[in-house]
This record gives structure tokens, C-alpha cells and sequence, in this order.
């Protein structure tokens, strides 16, 4: 099996979009959206995201974006990658 | 300017709302790679065929959005394709698409083998008939297949239209128009 994946090595937001009185919500999850169509539109159903998060991020990524877990990395493919898609893309 | 190493990571360091970073060295890597692998695999022989079907049919509406936003176009007409790929991807055979759009087998091998054009009747069936597939998995812009069909339609004009002013330019008298001071 090939690798078929977009790995995101660097994900972040600007100052007045995190925290509790962010500017826009959300940001993160449009980013690895960006990158999960990327992903689709280039390996179909092999299609795959990953990133190796922050120790203290991992939990948040799991149940906010039902990543699984693989070694130090998180990753989604399948039905949890589509539906992510299918959450965020609204174009 | 250069940046040292020490410099980088100080400047990522500084930059507290990074969400996400972490250098890994090759081997830590290569182990990475391998655990991922490992895992998507067995998640791979256990995919559903209904999954299969919708990589499919989003591979194929995110590729239709990438060919209407090039501005160079294609050489090769992409209409008939992407028809191909949204049948093969819903029907195990063509004729039961066919049936689905009310058409019969052989005027759908016509169109898919580019003897004849798909008229805007058939334009009507296949939009209806996707928005219904996607209802349920994304967002599916109608307007996808007549603009493809038309930017097919417009990167063949583009391909032909030198060789044509060669041979026919002369003949055509145009009217000019100058922006008088």
C-alpha cells in the first residue's frame, strides 16, 4: 500500500482567532478540511490525512475531529475523513 | 536573510498560538510512517463499499471544481470522462444509469464515446440525477456539469481557432472602431 496521504506538519491561527473571545471559531478545523479535500481529490478512496500533534492536543483532535490514533500521530481516512468534509465544505 | 536553526526554532517557540508542530528526526519518521501504514491497513480491508462509493463520487466533484478553475484548460474534452467516472463509480453497468435517467443505452454510449452531443434534456437528467446522489454527502454545485461541458466546448475553440484564421481569417471583414481624442 502506498503512502496516499497529506501529512500537515504546521497548523496554527492567529492571535485574535484562538482562545475564548476568538474573532472567527473554528479556523483549525477548516485548515485540516482544506487539506482532507486535498487529500480526497488526489488519492479517491485511499485518500488519507495525518499530523503528530502536541501531546496535550491529542485528546482534542480525537474527539473533536474523530482523528485516530497510529504511533505519535493522528490520522483520518474513510468514512470519518468524508464526514468531516461533508461538515466543513459548504462550496 | 538567513536563519539559523537555533534562530527557527526560537522564533517557533515565540509563537504561542501554533497549534500544531513537531520536528521528528528521519528515524523517528520512518517509525512514524511505518505505524501509520500498519493501522490504515487494517482499516483499509475493512472499508464498506458505500465508503468506496463516496471517495469516489467526492474525488470526482472536487476534480470537476479543479478543471473549471484552471485557467489553461485541457486539450481533452473532460465531460465524457467525468460522466464515465459518476456512472462507474454509482452503477455496475452503464445501461442501468440509462434506465435511471429515462434514456436509452445506446444514445448514452453515443454521448459517452463522443458520436453525438449531449443535448441540454440530457444535461437536465444528469444534474438531477447528481443532486440527488449527493444530497446526503456534500454540497454539489448544479452548475459543475454545463460548465464543464462548456469549458470543454471553449479549450476545443481555443485548440482549432489558429488553424481556422489561417485558413478562413481573410475571408471575415470586421469594422473598426478607434477612441477618437
Amino acid at each position: 500500500m502506498s503512502e496516499s496521504r497529506i501529512q500537515i506538519r504546521l497548523l496554527a491561527v492567529s492571535r485574535e482567532n484562538s482562545g475564548r473571545n476568538k474573532k472567527f471559531d473554528d479556523i483549525a478545523g477548516n485548515l485540516i478540511t482544506f487539506a482532507g479535500i486535498q487529500s480526497v481529490k488526489k488519492f479517491g478512496e485511499l485518500a488519507c490525512i495525518s499530523l503528530v500533534p502536541k501531546t496535550e492536543l491529542i485528546e482534542h483532535y480525537m474527539h473533536k475531529y474523530s482523528m485516530l490514533r497510529a504511533g505519535k500521530s493522528l490520522f483520518l481516512d474513510g468514512r470519518e475523513l468524508h464526514q468531516l468534509i461533508s461538515k466543513y465544505d459548504h462550496g | 536573510m538567513t536563519m539559523g536553526k537555533s534562530n527557527t526554532n526560537k522564533d517557533l517557540e515565540e509563537f504561542k498560538y501554533l497549534i500544531d508542530s513537531r520536528n521528528l528526526t528521519s528515524r523517528e519518521q520512518q517509525e512514524e510512517r511505518d505505524a501509520l501504514l500498519k493501522a490504515r491497513e487494517i482499516r483499509f480491508k475493512a472499508k464498506t463499499e458505500n465508503e468506496v462509493k463516496t471517495a469516489k463520487l467526492m474525488q470526482l466533484k472536487y476534480q470537476m471544481e479543479e478543471y473549471l478553475g484552471t485557467s489553461k484548460g485541457s486539450p481533452q474534452p473532460n465531460f465524457q470522462n467525468f460522466l464515465k467516472t459518476y456512472i462507474d463509480a454509482l452503477y455496475d453497468k452503464r445501461k442501468n444509469f440509462a434506465s435511471d435517467i429515462n434514456i436509452t443505452p445506446l444514445a448514452l454510449s453515443h454521448i459517452l464515446n463522443r458520436h453525438r452531443e449531449p443535448q441540454e434534456a440530457f444535461l437536465f437528467k444528469l444534474i438531477h440525477h447528481s443532486q440527488k446522489t449527493f444530497s446526503e454527502l456534500c454540497e454539489f454545485n448544479w452548475e459543475l456539469w454545463p460548465k464543464v461541458y462548456f469549458q470543454d466546448k471553449v479549450c476545443m475553440m481555443k485548440e482549432t481557432s489558429k488553424r481556422w484564421e489561417k485558413s478562413e481569417g481573410k475571408r471575415i471583414k470586421g469594422r473598426k472602431v478607434k477612441i477618437l481624442d
